[in-house]
């Protein structure tokens, strides 16, 4: 199973990073020129940006488990420089976080990788127990999972658009993938041990983003956000695909292969969606140098193009039809128990509500006074790109289960 | 060996509460380069020489590495730093030094207790490895979270990282010594890293008070737009 | 063979302030008073009249007395020959002998309250705040060594184990006896707690508690602080000797030369460290406590 994951995940990961790689080429000299203030050399930035690459696939297909903590590790180091690539107050503080809570979370994760080695030699179930804690709370600070979120609105709203969309789209992922692969090699005594965890960290991380996204004022951070709440449900999902828990009724609609491939076109949906949204913000944040929602209305008269991508983008993350998370969304509220899935679905009607309020006052608001200032036409390349292979994908996705 | 390998990681122990009392950073620094010393020590003491033998030259390998780069090279990097950017020592950390001590005291009475469970298959001839990894961890985020000054907190990262050594050390031949020698070059080149930041935020923000740094985060947020301003922060 | 110990105990009592005396002498590059300083003092004393407020009571007249008398008993109680044997009497228990100290300082505060001087009586506020404050340091290795050797009796405690659980409990005996040793700084009113050579009346603790008394009063204040600090360092030792094969006249050997040994260890420490602000001491009573407590969570662990 894992072994599924990791193969789907080093390709997710290598197609969104060539579109961040394109995107930083027409990205930086823009932001250069209109952001006053040092920034770091662009030599440095695609080293870093490679270096970050290197680790992310290192970590997806590391063979032993330190090796693969020493990889997630490499991520952090070698994506915190990328962060502050504007020498800013904001920039170095989100770094700093970024560098000692990742750090920190890292390092739980790596005794929690050692405790799991000891109980594998002895074969304890306590132990093993023990490690999946430190283990989950380790990897779920990377994973951006809350309550170890903290770092991830910051790092998220505080990086040039693609460093951002990196972040979101690709290393959330690998650490996920993380804490998949130990959560199968947990043995069957502590099996609902770790299911159980994993449902608490999802449900908490999606109830968190909610709530912080209702009283939102930052678009990027809207969106960072989004990522705490898609990471939970990927969470949610994997638990249920590793216990295959039945629902109450007896009768399930879902196997857990199916789940299985649910989390799948899930993570693929988030992390493509994510990407295009960040690659969005980071256009709108260049043409109104501001982040705040009240500052950016009207997009549907000032940038009608951006506009459309935004609300597309926006209603994709949230589950509408033609996205495949709506598939996987689906799937997870029918093959759950039904106190998961009543909770479940109240908490993505409040995030619904809230990403679609603001998504449609920044499209359909009245502009405010200051007006945006054009942008050349290449910067929405690899946005539309994304957006109209998201459609079409999803289209056909939907579709197909139609017939199924 | 038994008895230099309880008595190596009971200095844990008293390094961690006495770190967590003190707020001077050369005493401080002085600790953890004493504890760096200490994982250095760790592996040839927990190695059993009665029925193993001399061991192989890749223990002497990690334990000489372990101990310069946690002995000697941290500490130097941070006391380089510390003289670099004119740090100051913590006047008014969040949580005072006595009550800091009390605190740890209790983490390393805690972790006593937690580890109890873990008791029945523990690593032979190392049984306190457990519950001091898990009290030294503790005093580490305690102290990156209850100090206000950047170098603090990067040497409370340090003490954290040394717990978790203390714990590796004994179980160290199960995870390989390449491995080892990975997680030391990962934490080296971290605090390294660390250190770059504190350079950045002592220019960006002259001052390395983390009580600065506190622009971003929601809770603030919305103590913006109570006060009538309209969001955005850039 | 116990009364001989006790007596021979009890002359070489007063050697101690004048071997940590010595010791600081040689630290600082001095001659220094010879080790019997205090064997003078005591006989010139004794010859000189005792006179007494009209002020103060009889507290303050037995008060002396009545500290000497419960020095000695805790001394003919304590087994200075052998493990399990007991001292003069049988029953002793371990909280009786800590307990007999305890009274004699009560009295010495108690006298020193007496005077209604002012000195006298901030000197007795701040012994009485140390000895609360170590109390819980000193019942916590009592605990300890009570589950060591499950029994409370003195004899049985000091000695009651056999040398395998110094391999065995190295650390917490280690951790259980510097605690101790700085419990009995703190007892024996000896720097960084107080420094009894100190001429200042504003930083005395225990002198000025008896700046009022003189003649036999004064030598038997000075004799009895003598004994503590002797009977201190041997419960120390004998506390960390393990069970032996040993005779009894080899044993007290031993006792009495740890004792020696911790009395030199007393002024390696007066002569490289100096004494604390009165507000800083409770940490490192704290400190000394959890040492302490370590040593209990250790051994139970």
């Amino acid at each position: 199973m894992t072994d599924t994951l990791r193969y789907y995940l080093t390709g997710l990961t290598t197609v969104l990073f060539a579109v961040d790689l394109i995107q930083s080429f027409f990205y930086l000299p823009e932001a250069d020129r209109r952001e006053e203030g040092e920034h770091m050399r662009h030599s440095t930035y695609f080293a870093c940006l490679f270096a970050f690459f290197a680790a992310m696939l290192f970590a997806l297909n590391a063979r032993s488990l330190p090796m693969m903590w020493v990889a997630v590790e490499l991520t952090t180091l070698f994506s915190a420089p990328l962060i502050a690539y504007h020498r800013t107050r904001g920039s170095v503080e989100a770094m700093w976080k970024y560098l000692l809570i990742c750090s920190c979370g890292i390092g739980l994760a790596l005794f929690g990788t050692m405790l799991f080695m000891h109980a594998q030699t002895t074969g304890n179930v306590a132990w093993y127990k023990a490690g999946f804690a430190f283990i989950l709370a380790g990897y779920g600070t990377k994973t951006g999972l809350a309550p170890f979120h903290t770092w991830l609105p910051d790092a998220h709203s505080e990086a040039p658009a693609p460093v951002s969309a990196l972040l979101s789209g690709t290393l959330l992922n690998c650490s996920f993938f993380a804490i998949a692969r130990f959560r199968e090699l947990m043995p069957d005594e502590a099996s609902a041990f770790a299911t159980h965890s994993m449902l608490a960290l999802g449900i908490v991380s999606v109830l968190t983003a909610g709530v912080f996204m209702v009283r939102q004022t930052d678009f990027k951070r809207l969106l960072a956000y989004s990522s705490v709440e898609h990471m939970g449900l990927a969470t949610i999902l994997f638990a249920l695909v590793a216990a295959r828990i039945p629902s109450d009724e007896g009768e399930c609609l879902c196997d857990g292969g199916i789940l299985f491939i649910a989390l799948l076109a899930h993570m693929t949906f988030h992390s493509a969606t994510k990407t295009m949204l960040f690659l969005t913000a980071g256009n709108l944040l260049l043409a109104f140098k501001t982040r705040a929602i009240a500052a950016v209305q009207g997009l549907r008269e000032t940038m009608p193009g951006h506009s459309m991508l935004w609300v597309f983008g926006i209603l994709m993350i949230c589950g509408m039809p033609p996205s495949a998370i709506f598939l996987s969304e689906l799937a997870l509220v029918a093959s759950a128990p039904i106190w998961l899935s009543i909770t479940v679905l109240a908490l993505l009607f409040v995030v619904f509500a809230a990403m679609s309020r603001f998504a449609l006052s920044m499209a359909m608001g009245t502009p405010t006074a200051s007006r945006p200032e054009e942008l050349p036409l290449r910067l929405v390349v690899m946005p539309t790109i994304l957006c109209s292979a998201i459609a079409v994908i999803g289209a056909i996705a939907c579709i197909a289960t139609l017939f199924m | 060996m038994r008895e230099f390998s309880e008595i190596l990681l009971a200095s844990f122990l008293l390094t961690d509460i006495i770190l967590a009392g003190t707020g001077r950073l050369r005493q401080a620094i002085r600790l953890v380069a004493l504890q760096g010393w200490a994982v250095g020590l760790l592996p040839l003491v927990m190695w059993n020489w009665t029925e193993s033998g001399v061991p192989g030259i890749s223990v002497f390998a990690v334990a000489a590495v372990n101990a310069l780069i946690k002995g000697c090279a941290l500490p130097w990097l941070l006391s380089y730093t510390v003289r670099k950017v004119d740090a100051r020592p913590e006047l008014e950390p969040l949580v005072g030094f006595r009550a800091s001590r009390i605190v740890v005291f209790a983490f390393a009475v805690a972790s006593f207790a937690a580890a109890r469970p873990l008791g029945a298959s523990a690593i032979p001839g190392a049984e306190l490895a457990i519950p001091v990894a898990l009290a030294t961890m503790g005093t580490g985020l305690f102290l990156v979270c209850a100090r206000r000054k950047a170098v603090t907190q990067v040497l409370g990262f340090i003490v954290f990282e040394n717990g978790i050594a203390a714990f590796g050390s004994g179980i160290m031949m199960e995870i390989g010594i390449i491995v080892e020698l990975g997680i030391l070059l990962d934490v080296f080149v971290l605090v390294f890293l660390l250190g770059i930041a504190i350079f950045q935020i002592s220019r960006t923000f002259s001052s390395l008070d983390t009580d600065q740094l506190s622009t971003l985060g929601d809770v603030h947020l919305m103590h913006i737009r109570k006060s009538g301003e309209t969001g955005g922060r850039k | 063979m116990n009364i001989v110990a006790l007596i021979a105990a009890l002359v070489a009592a007063p050697l101690m302030p004048g071997i940590v005396n010595k010791v600081k002498a040689l630290f600082a590059g001095r001659r220094g008073p010879g080790l019997f300083r205090l064997y003078f003092d005591i006989a010139k004393l004794m010859r000189k009249s005792c006179p007494r407020s009209a002020t103060s009571t009889w507290i303050f007249d037995i008060a002396p007395a009545v500290g000497l008398a419960s020095t000695v008993v805790a001394a003919a109680i304590f087994p200075w020959t052998a493990s399990g044997d007991a001292g003069l009497f049988t029953t002793a228990s371990a909280i009786t002998f800590f307990y007999l100290m305890g009274l004699g300082r009560f009295f010495t505060v108690l006298g020193a309250l007496d005077t209604g001087s002012a000195f006298e009586g901030m000197g007795a506020s701040r012994e009485a705040f140390y000895s609360a404050l170590v109390e819980p340091v000193v019942f916590t290795i009592l605990g300890f060594l009570v589950l060591l050797t499950n029994t409370t009796s003195l004899s049985g405690m000091l000695g009651g184990y056999d040398a395998s659980a110094w391999s065995r409990h190295s650390i917490s005996l280690i951790f259980a006896a510097t605690a101790f040793f700085v419990a009995l700084l703190s007892e024996c009113c000896r720097v960084p707690f107080d420094d009894p050579e100190t001429h200042l009346e504003l930083t005395m603790i225990h002198e000025a508690m008896v700046l009022d008394n003189s003649g036999p009063d004064l030598a038997f204040i000075h004799y009895a602080a003598a004994l503590k600090f002797e009977l201190l360092a041997a419960f120390l030792v004998a506390a960390l000797l393990p069970e032996t094969a040993l005779g009894p006249a080899a044993r007290f050997g031993i006792v009495m030369a740890g004792a020696v040994a911790v009395a030199i260890a007393v002024g390696v420490v007066e002569s490289v460290i100096a004494r604390m602000r009165f507000l800083k001491t409770p940490q490192v009573i704290t400190g000394a406590f959890m040492l302490a407590a370590l040593s209990v969570i250790l051994y139970v662990m």
